[in-house]
């Protein structure tokens, strides 16, 4: 099972000394250049986020009404919108909102995924069916479509949209920790905690949740790029985190009729949305290749 | 293999129920209430006038009532009145699906024509630079918000070649050239972001069954390859092809709000994005419970389409 081969690359890769890790680590660039390169880009956009006001060459609401609608030049690399913001400093003062939206959607969805997936993989029977139908249901709704409407009725603001989207994409992947669960739980030294006595609580933190974790991790990680292109999509249609901080699907939509002056407008904020999609993608993809031996060189 | 599809189909109806729950009770959290937001687009708080709305959009009684009187009205093919336009919204559904229903079906069937031959391709010459390149491509596309590359066609298409989608909406039976120029752009743009995840499934998919001992005898038997990756490689690759693409459905809904919002075009996904700026509620519900029910019913398609191309599939 793929679940357990993960868990075993995960297990040797946490017990080996930590200059034993470092090596693995340049291992892993060296073997997965695309992926260590995902990797280098999601650290720098982080970085990035974190020092915004000192790499910024502009604040991100400074209008210069002369300098409206330029292409890019020496003064404004990305150019300039229609209020003669400077481009390139709003996407990186956008990168905020896309860091913390997603450490927030992300983590939340995280527990909320092992929550539901260790509870209704371990205890199965009447639990897991009445979970699992839960689940089917709020499944049925297309993601986009269930994101606006609870947006619509719940707000905009920065926690709301963290608990949808982290709420839509951790019962969502619920079931994929469910499965890894499953695997673990007729496994022998938790039928043996069992047999000592240990209650419910005690074996699903110490005994399954350990061995899931790696599961979670990859997960998460293919949930991160969703999260983007789901709160970018989201601001395009005017339902993201409100103005004036830019977000980089705002930054499109604002500028959507002004784009045929300045056609670079309609470029680098979705550019950066690629990019650093494409970067967790990758990422992501080598690190379940990493964490997976069975996987190596299938996809 | 009956009692499968009844079985299966018992399971829709709790999933169903579940969905107009989800759908009535996230209508009740709104701030406020839904009347006060109503009344207060019109200016008026008038007392009489706020009781003959509770009575018209049935607020009045217990919520359970409400819910139950609802759920008969849907069951009578009743989604309540719009509160802008005073049409049925059953109406305005029935005017905007089909112009949905012909963009998502173009997007699946683009994405399914060009992600099944580049996926086989792609596995048949593993890691060639054909091989590469597929797979460099489809890994992009699943990185570029489809909102983003209906911006660049938009813009670029202008700024290079004064190139504009026809602006005036011209339904397919009336005016199939017309109506073709207006929906190919965004078809291509939604099913090229499909066909990624298709691609991908396709390419190990048959990666896999090409290394199965059958597929080495059939090549051993001097079979042409063709005949070896058509019909007994491809056929035994499809279904989880099969259930990736029934899957999709609900991605492609989701997508073609955005696709109708950039591209001028009045299906559902536009109708829900102005009935939302509007707070128009009974019709937000109606898109957002028959969009659901959509997804429900083409997995229940996709699961039974499974046991009568595979008759090892049986209920588990």
């Amino acid at each position: 099972m793929a679940v357990n081969s993960v868990t075993a690359g995960a297990a040797e890769f946490v017990g080996t000394p930590l200059p034993g890790r470092l090596s693995r680590v340049l291992r892993f660039a060296r073997r997965k250049p695309v992926a260590a390169f995902g990797g280098l880009v999601v650290i720098l956009l982080v970085v990035l986020a974190l020092i915004a006001p000192m790499v910024a060459p502009y604040a991100y609401d400074e209008p210069r009404v002369l300098d409206r609608l330029q292409g890019p030049s020496g003064a404004h690399w990305f150019g300039t919108d229609h209020q003669g913001r400077d481009v390139l400093s709003r996407i990186i003062y956008g990168s905020q909102v896309t860091v913390i939206l997603c450490f927030g959607a992300v983590g939340l969805s995280t527990l909320v995924s092992t929550a539901i997936g260790t509870i209704s993989g371990y205890f199965g029977g009447i639990t897991d069916t009445v979970i699992q139908r839960f689940v089917d249901i709020w499944q049925a709704f297309p993601g986009l479509i269930f994101i606006i409407f609870m947006v619509s009725v719940f707000g905009s603001d920065r926690w709301s949209l963290i608990v949808v989207l982290g709420l839509l994409f951790g019962v969502g992947s619920s079931r994929v920790v469910r499965s890894a669960t499953l695997a673990v739980r007729r496994l022998a030294y938790v039928e043996a905690a069992q047999a000592l006595g240990a209650s419910h609580p005690r074996i699903l933190m110490a005994h399954i949740l350990p061995n899931v974790v790696p599961v979670v991790i990859v997960t998460a990680s293919v949930q991160v790029g969703a999260v983007i292109l789901a709160e970018s999509s989201l601001s395009y249609l005017g339902f993201g985190t409100p103005p004036p901080f830019p977000t980089w699907g705002r930054m499109l939509q604002e500028s959507r009729q002004f784009m045929q002056r300045n056609p670079t407008l309609a470029v680098f904020p979705g550019a950066a949305i690629a990019l650093v999609v494409y970067s967790v993608n990758m990422f992501g993809d080598g690190l379940r290749d990493a964490l997976d031996p069975r996987l190596r060189g299938t996809r | 293999m009956q009692k499968y599809i009844l079985r299966r189909a018992a399971l829709l109806l709790p999933t169903l129920i579940g969905i107009t729950l989800v759908v009535f009770l996230a209508v009740r959290f709104l701030p406020g209430d839904v009347i006060d937001q109503m009344t207060g687009e019109r200016g008026s708080a008038n007392p009489e006038m706020r009781r003959q709305l509770e009575e018209r959009y049935s607020l009045t009684g217990s919520v359970g009532r409400q819910y139950v009187e609802w759920l008969s009205d849907i069951a009578a093919g009743d989604l309540g009145t719009s509160i802008t336009t005073n049409r049925p919204v059953t109406t305005d559904l029935r005017q905007r699906l089909p112009i949905t229903f012909q963009l998502g079906t173009m997007a699946l069937l683009i994405s399914i024509l060009v992600a099944i031959p580049v996926g086989i391709l792609s596995a048949v010459t593993q890691d060639s630079v054909w091989d590469f390149l597929a797979r460099s491509l489809s890994i992009g596309f699943l990185a570029v918000p489809s909102f983003w590359m209906g911006l660049l066609v938009l813009t670029y298409g202008f700024v290079w070649f004064g190139w504009v989608p026809p602006l005036n909406y011209r339904d397919l039976w009336e005016d199939p050239a017309q109506n073709f120029q207006i929906m190919i752009a965004p078809a291509l743009i939604l099913g090229a972001g499909l066909s990624g995840t298709v691609m991908r499934m396709t390419r190990s998919m048959m990666l896999e069954v090409l290394r199965h001992d059958f597929t080495r005898t059939a090549r051993a038997k001097g079979l042409s390859p063709r005949v070896v990756i058509i019909r007994h490689a491809l056929r035994n690759a499809i279904l989880p092809v099969m259930t990736i693409v029934g899957l999709q459905v609900s991605v492609v809904v989701g997508g073609t709000v955005v696709l109708e919002q950039l591209f001028s075009i009045p299906g559902l996904g536009s109708l829900l994005l102005t009935a939302i700026n509007t707070r128009d509620y009974p019709v937000v519900q109606g898109i957002v419970l028959l969009s659901a029910v959509v997804v429900v019913l083409s997995n229940f398609a996709v699961d039974i389409a499974y046991t009568l191309v595979d008759p090892r599939v049986r209920y588990a």
